[in-house]
């Protein structure tokens, strides 16, 4: 009886390690295979492009465009525009990082689809919020990188091989995930609170996607459709950001016992080492009165900081890391109409936005104002509206086509080609199919 | 034929025998006057020969026919001072001759027909004993009827039968190590005692592993060290014992710590990756042994990054011997765990006879053996004050030791305070042992403990019971055995290492204060190493190694085996960070209290059944085995710290924690299965063919890459008994040449690498979540090892000086690396097999020499040397894409550094210099252009053992040819102060050294000094060392004395370790090179053995 047990490949199989889960024990039960969703969302919080920290995206590109005056050395190769391949914040934080939520997402998904005891209404939420994260991450490599390698798989056999993809293909491949998320999400948040992504989040990302691909039509509907849901609601300037707001569409929560790391990084208790914003902007963006100066910006001594969010530290939270908010959802429908030459329907718009912050309303003070000018005030609410908030200046200087005209007076060293980052130097030594962009 | 010729038959069978029995009488009575002795060596020799030297040795008279040896067989004839008529039997059998002695003639005639049937009719059944010199029964003796193919084996009470044995036939009783015996047959043989046959290095058995050899016929790398070395040597861990006497073994100490780590490599490191272990695999009793693994992380710290070693929970003096396997043919039977060496450590066994006691006390203390030398008060506060002239600034508010703030005239020596301390050491054993024919058992108790050179009651204590019983059937048939060996170690250590603080400024403020109490000096003091103390770090162990053996004897020459075993530690530790011991210059609250708790075990069960099949040709010995083996291991370390205790006193209860988290937690499963087998051909004992084949299948690897297959051949030609040798070179006592080729490979990669694991490393919503943390490659396997080795064995002169040279050559390859990813994988590495080829060759000598060789006076002078040569042999797909780009050089060893260059310290600065090599104005990675190689060059012992009369003196130096790292490895820049942590005294070489850095207060002299320290290679020095390794001397108490006292024998000895060393070395010691951690202690002990 021994001997037949010698050469049997049956008393090989071990139990899995306990400290930690093999793939395949993921996805054997609800409660397992959403852990691997919400590790995430963990993950993207914690550090890197999404944790609104030191190496988010908030802060790294505020220092590319024409946000924010860099205090510390490190970050001179960003504020001057003069990044290499070689910096290594590019590599880890904005590169690699998503790409690793990338490869769990697409671990996930594939877990998902093999998986037989993960109820059905756990699957279809679990492959909608994947589906839509992959499509988030990939928005932002996109807009931050330009051609970058679209991985649709976990299988490092082809994942290290694979070339980069066109800009246009990262995008189609980005809708077909948010239209597939689409459909498996609810409008319902799948807890109390709203940072798991549900429908609305999808909504709202398609419309953000088609308004910078030029697609209007797509990209007012899917505003209107955020903007008609009960779940939101434009709220007081200094309500946004808090938790669980009405007019959050998709927030992050930050780690156990923190408020935000925007709150942590910006907000300036004693001289700046990091990060202020460029007084030019304080002082000659903002209208007169505009509340969003005088309940979003602080300041210290003589230096001014994003004070969107109030909390620096404290055990009690009362702040989550805002992704996506209706706010945006108004001005990309704006942006749309007015595109579309609705141009009562994008004032109506652009007035929600400058009522709430106290501004005289367009069809008051100027009702039959042009589709030129109508379209730099738009641009102009964004820039005070959404600052210091996702990247949403450095995206929409570059796809305006705005980015040399402003940001050459500024900053003697910018080049056109400075618009997209370079892809780090170990992807291009370690995959020999992966070009460097044009400009490095 | 009719019933009357049947009578006659009869009658004349009757007196035939009358006749024999007579004449048999006859001759034992004229054998015992005359007492005639012969001896005679002589092969392929003609009757009329052996006749002539007869007659010359004993003047008798040879009378036969003419013709009559004509026709007769050429004889072989060995005998050594035996009796006439044994020699004359020996001479004449199978001969179809008699003798008859008759006065002083020697009357040869052919025999009769009747005569030559009687020789069958004759046929016996035999029954005997086999004893050595003590009466102690022999187990597995050879017993062979001359002239035919019977042989058998006597069972483990000594006990051999034969049946259907010729009346008159010869047997032959050998047994290695012991004189070979030939006795005239007789039913009952009684009990045969053997001589110990002194200095036959050529007799002795060799264990290797799943069979055993005798070092004569051995065609494998094997090295052998057994008790009596063992015993002679005051120490913790087996390992200890074996350093400088195995070459082509590396054991390196990495603290002098009871129970610290070690390293150990055979024959060089053979993995890229340093996460693939290089250790050797450990077997005790048959069943494999944990290399690592035992003690959680927070031990790391005091018993070095190794860890606590699993060996120091065994008894060194409870084994009988340990062998080193090294080469194809010792290590491809052990498969894919035979790539970096096998330690076989087999504990000892019961003997037969009346009951026997044994009782053992050491009694002997450790201390420090070798101080350095370090600036004194004076002196260092010139250097300060040097340190901030250089740098043109004055002390700040920070720096203590020169502000005013410590006494600048007070001068404490730390490394008296911290590490001067003396360590008692006891060692208690006691044995029984005894058992009848076929039975016997060992019952020993045993007891140890060991203090620490530092203040305070700390140490290790531990005791054990070592149990050992044979069993063997009346028949013979069946035999077994069952071995257990169980421990119970407790420490009582710290956290951290004391020797840490030796680098304390010496007017360092008092460690207490006028009160007894901790002294914190106003704030100024950060740490105090007296508070270090309660830092405490307990572990108790539970170590049971059990062993069961059981062998049935199918037929004559087939064995059916099986043993099962059993490895079982348990380990729970428990490590205090009280408030007490935090300065008060520090902001303490609840939360800076942390005890950690870990509970560990490691279970190993194996179970292998074997068939051996041992048949003797005329032409040659053939052995073959089978067999197969089935392992299952399982371990797990799980730290859990509690925070917050309000108080240190509760420290010790884990429900008083405020917060509980797991620093440390690991599973681990790990099957194995393998079926391996033997084919050992032995021509004439001359040429020796040797096959060792493994299939193994390990959990490790992933499907589809579970099995491979390992195997070697090995061959030896005893050249010195060819014939033209024998005449042509007679001074050669023994010669052999040997060879071996084959493959073996290394599995010591972490369980379950091959597969997508996921951890959870924070929570969302308040919800554990889970992240992939290792990417899954199912394809990788095992790194294999082709091992080539050339020997040559060599006694000369009667084996007065015997050497053995080896040089060895392993090839290791389908390295087991990170292999690194686009980062847009979402993963930087993988673990994968690469073509990557190290390569470890060298030459392996030892050599031993009997300077005197009397009957009350012995010298025997045994020396080792190693040569070992590593080398890097290339790396497809570019080392300089990979992750080891920055650490490995191909052409080089793998023990290297890439620096810089540092060319000097310049004159004017005071700074280290160091070339910019590609001139871009800043230090980067393309300036480390140098390799410095780290390691050894060669290393080896010298070992003496001289005996007169009751008394004997061993002695034995190591030595080691060596680049190190030195003291400047765990120190700072001269003029450096860090008021945190103030290790920032110098060694007294350092003054007005203009080799070194000069004395400065700023952090670009502190940078500097890093740089040239780490990358720059200025911490690698000569680190070559002899040391006087062991140092026992014995005396037998004579007989005469003890008699009257009912004592069987008396030992008194006193022995030493580590006694001294010759060294240019810089820093604490040169094996440990370390100065944060102890270095290998001094032990002197004075013990008494008697045996009842």
């Amino acid at each position: 009886m021994v001997f037949l047990q010698l050469s049997c490949k049956k008393f090989l199989d071990i139990d899995p390690p306990k400290e930690s889960l093999v793939g395949s024990e993921i996805f054997k039960n609800d409660d397992v295979a959403t852990s691997a969703m919400t590790g995430v969302y963990q993950n993207m919080i914690a550090n890197g492009y999404a944790s609104g920290s030191t190496t988010g995206i908030t802060a790294l590109t505020g220092f590319s465009a024409d946000e924010f005056i860099s205090h510390n050395s490190s970050l001179t190769e960003f504020y001057d525009n003069q990044l290499t391949p070689l910096n290594g914040t590019i590599a880890n934080s904005l590169y690699y990082a998503p790409y690793r939520h990338i490869y769990a997402v697409n671990s996930i998904l594939e877990g998902l689809s093999n998986a037989n005891s993960v109820s059905t209404l756990v699957k279809a939420q679990l492959q909608g919020e994947a589906l839509f994260v992959r499509a988030f991450i990939y928005f932002y490599l996109v807009n931050l990188f330009g051609e970058i390698p679209l991985h649709t798989t976990s299988d490092y056999r082809i994942t290290q091989i694979a070339p980069k993809s066109s800009i246009a293909n990262v995008y189609s491949q980005i809708l077909k995930d948010l239209k597939q998320a689409e459909l498996l999400l609810s409008d319902n948040y799948i807890t109390i609170e709203r940072v798991r992504p549900n429908k609305g989040a999808v909504l709202a990302l398609l419309a953000r996607v088609y308004l910078y691909t030029g697609d209007f039509v797509n990209a007012e509907k899917h505003a209107s459709q955020v903007i008609d849901k009960a779940s939101y609601k434009m709220v007081a300037v200094n309500e946004v950001f808090l938790k669980n707001s009405q007019e959050a569409i998709w927030q992050l929560m930050p780690n156990p016992n923190n408020n935000t790391s925007e709150g942590l990084t910006f907000i300036l208790a004693a001289a700046p080492t990091f990060a202020t914003l460029r007084p030019n902007f304080v002082l000659n963006a903002f209208e007169a009165n505009d509340s969003r100066k005088i309940n979003w910006i602080g300041s210290y001594g003589t230096h001014y900081f994003p004070f969107k969010y109030k909390v620096r530290s404290s055990a009690t939270v009362t702040e989550y890391s805002m992704v996506m908010r209706l706010a945006e959802q108004y001005l990309i429908r704006a942006e749309a109409r007015a595109a579309q030459d609705n141009i009562s329907g994008a004032i109506e718009d652009v007035d929600v936005i400058r009522g709430r912050a106290n501004l005289p309303l367009l069809k008051n003070s100027n009702p039959n104002i042009g589709k030129v000018e109508l379209s730099t005030i738009i641009q102009k609410e964004r820039r005070v509206e959404l600052f210091a908030e996702w990247g949403h200046r450095w995206l929409d200087l570059k796809r305006t086509g705005q980015a040399s005209a402003v940001l050459a007076p500024l900053k003697p060293q910018w080049q056109n080609t400075d618009r997209f980052y370079p892809i780090p130097q170990t992807e291009i030594d370690r995959n020999p199919n992966v070009t460097q962009t044009e400009g490095y | 034929m009719g019933a009357s010729k049947r009578r006659i038959l009869k009658i004349w069978l009757m007196i035939r025998l009358t006749t024999v029995i007579l004449i048999a009488t006859l001759l034992q009575v004229s054998a015992a006057s005359l007492a005639q002795r012969v001896t005679i060596d002589q092969k392929k020799t003609t009757l009329a020969k052996v006749f002539r030297e007869i007659h010359r040795q004993t003047g008798y008279d040879f009378l036969y026919a003419k013709g009559l040896l004509d026709q007769k067989k050429l004889v072989d004839i060995k005998a050594q001072n035996e009796p006439l008529e044994l020699v004359l039997e020996k001479v004449l059998f199978g001969q179809s001759l008699s003798y008859s002695i008759e006065q002083k003639m020697i009357v040869i005639k052919e025999k009769s027909i009747i005569a030559k049937v009687l020789d069958y009719l004759d046929q016996i059944d035999i029954r005997g004993k086999v004893v050595d010199e003590q009466g102690q029964p022999i187990a597995g003796a050879t017993i062979k009827v001359m002239g035919s193919s019977l042989v058998t084996s006597s069972n483990e009470a000594g006990i051999f039968t034969l049946k259907e044995v010729a009346g008159d036939a010869i047997l032959e009783i050998s047994y290695v190590g012991y004189t070979t015996r030939a006795l005239k047959v007789a039913k009952d043989m009684g009990v045969v005692k053997m001589e110990m046959s002194i200095g036959k290095l050529d007799e002795v058995t060799v264990n290797a592993g799943y069979y055993t050899v005798t070092e004569r016929e051995r065609t494998g790398s094997i090295s052998k060290v057994t008790a009596a070395t063992i015993e002679k040597q005051p120490v913790n861990n087996p390992l200890m014992a074996l350093q400088g006497r195995v070459p082509g073994m590396e054991i390196t100490q990495l603290t002098g710590m009871p129970g610290g780590g070690f390293k150990v490599q055979i024959r060089g490191r053979n993995s890229i990756n340093t996460a693939v272990g290089n250790d050797p695999l450990y077997i005790v009793d048959g069943v494999p042994y944990p290399v690592n693994r035992v003690s959680s992380n927070t031990s790391s710290a005091i018993f070095s990054a190794a860890g606590a070693s699993p060996l120091s929970f065994i008894n060194p003096f409870d084994i009988q011997h340990i062998e080193i396997l090294k080469d194809a043919d010792a290590t491809a039977i052990y498969g894919s765990r035979g790539a970096n060496g096998v330690v076989l450590i087999t504990t000892k066994k019961g003997q037969s006879g009346d009951a026997k006691v044994n009782v053992s006390v050491n009694q002997g203390y450790n201390e420090v053996g070798h101080r350095i030398d370090l600036l004194n008060t004076p002196q260092y506060i010139k250097m300060r004050q040097d340190a901030f002239k250089n740098a043109a600034a004055t002390p700040t508010a920070r720096d203590y030791d020169v502000n005013g703030s410590w006494d600048m005239n007070r001068y404490t020596d730390w490394q008296k305070e911290l590490i001067g301390g003396s360590a008692n050491t006891t060692n208690a054993m006691l044995n029984i042992s005894g058992g009848n024919q076929a039975s016997n058992y060992l019952l020993g108790a045993n007891y140890y403990s060991e203090g620490t050179v530092f203040p305070g009651e700390l140490g290790l204590d531990r005791a054990g019971i070592h149990f050992g019983l044979n069993i063997g059937s009346v028949d013979n048939r069946f035999t077994g055995s069952f071995l257990a060996n169980y421990s119970h170690t407790k420490t009582n250590l710290l956290r951290v290492d004391l020797t840490n603080w030796i680098l304390l400024p010496p007017n360092a403020p008092s460690p207490y204060d006028q009160y007894g109490e901790l002294n914190w000096e106003n704030n100024t003091v950060y740490l105090n190493p007296f508070a270090q103390l309660f830092l405490t770090n307990n572990a108790v162990t539970d170590n049971l190694i059990a062993n069961l053996n059981l062998n049935y004897r199918l037929i004559d020459k087939l064995m059916f085996k099986i043993s099962a075993g059993y490895t079982g530690l348990k380990r729970a530790e428990q490590a205090k960070t009280p408030l007490i011991s935090r300065s008060t210059a520090l902001a303490s609250t609840a939360t800076n209290r942390i005890a950690d708790f870990s509970n560990n075990y490691n279970h190993h069960l194996i179970v292998e059944p074997q068939i051996a099949y041992n048949r003797q040709f005329s032409f040659g010995k053939f052995e073959a085995l089978l067999g197969g083996s089935l392992q299952a291991n399982e371990s797990e370390i799980q730290t859990i710290r509690g925070t917050g205790f309000n108080s240190d006193d509760l420290m010790g209860n884990i429900g008083s924690a405020a917060t509980l988290t797991t620093p440390q937690i690991s599973y681990l499963q790990y099957r194995y299965n393998s079926l391996f087998g033997r084919l050992n051909y032995n021509v004439d004992g001359k040429y020796i063919v040797n096959l060792t084949a493994r299939r193994d299948g390990s959990s490790r690897f992933g499907e589809g890459k579970q099995f491979a297959n390992f195997g070697a051949i090995g061959g030896a030609w005893i050249f010195s008994d060819e014939k033209i040798i024998k005449d042509k070179l007679s001074f050669l006592s023994f010669g052999k040449l040997r060879a071996s080729f084959g493959i073996t490979g290394n599995d010591q990669i972490a369980d379950y690498g091959y597969l997508q694991s996921w951890s959870s490393l924070g929570t969302y919503q308040g919800i554990s979540t889970l992240y992939p943390q290792r990417i899954a490659n199912p394809e990788y396997g095992w790194e294999t090892n082709k091992k080539t080795e050339f020997g040559i064995q060599l006694g000369i002169f009667r084996d007065t000086v015997n050497l053995e040279v080896s040089h060895y050559q392993n090839i290791s390859s389908n390295q087991l690396v990170g292999y690194p990813l686009p980062l847009s994988t979402g993963n930087a590495t993988i673990q994968m097999n690469l073509p990557a080829t190290v390569r470890n060759s060298g030459w392996e000598v030892s050599a031993q020499v009997k300077i005197l060789d009397r009957s009350d006076w012995n010298w025997l002078t045994s020396i080792n040397l190693t040569v070992p040569k590593n080398k890097l042999v290339s790396y497809p797909g570019g080392l300089e894409n990979s992750p080891y780009a920055l650490n490995y050089v191909i052409g080089q060893p793998l023990a290297i550094r890439k620096i810089y260059n540092v060319t000097g310290v310049n004159s004017q600065t005071g700074l280290y210099e160091i070339e910019d090599k590609n001139g871009n104005g800043v230090l980067d990675n393309d300036d480390r252009y140098l390799n410095k190689f780290i390691g050894q060059y060669y290393y080896g012992g010298l070992n003496n053992s001289i005996q007169f009369r009751g008394v004997s003196l061993d002695f034995l130096f190591s030595f080691n040819k060596q680049n190190g790292l030195s003291y400047m490895n765990g120190s700072s820049n001269p003029g450096f102060f860090d008021y945190v942590n103030p290790i920032n005294n110098q060694l007294a070489f350092v003054l007005d050294n203009d080799k070194v850095q000069r004395p400065s207060s700023v952090n670009a002299a502190f940078v500097q000094f890093l740089n040239a320290r780490e990358n720059g290679g200025e911490n690698i020095v000569d680190a070559s060392f002899i040391r006087l390794k062991n140092v026992s001397l014995t005396y037998d108490v004579p007989n005469k004395w003890l008699s009257e006292l009912k004592i069987a024998s008396a030992k008194i000895s006193l022995q030493g370790q580590n006694l001294y060393t010759w060294t240019n070395y810089l820093g604490l010691d040169p094996e440990t090179q370390r100065m944060q951690g102890l270095p290998p202690l001094r032990a002197l002990s004075l013990g008494l053995n008697l045996s009842f």
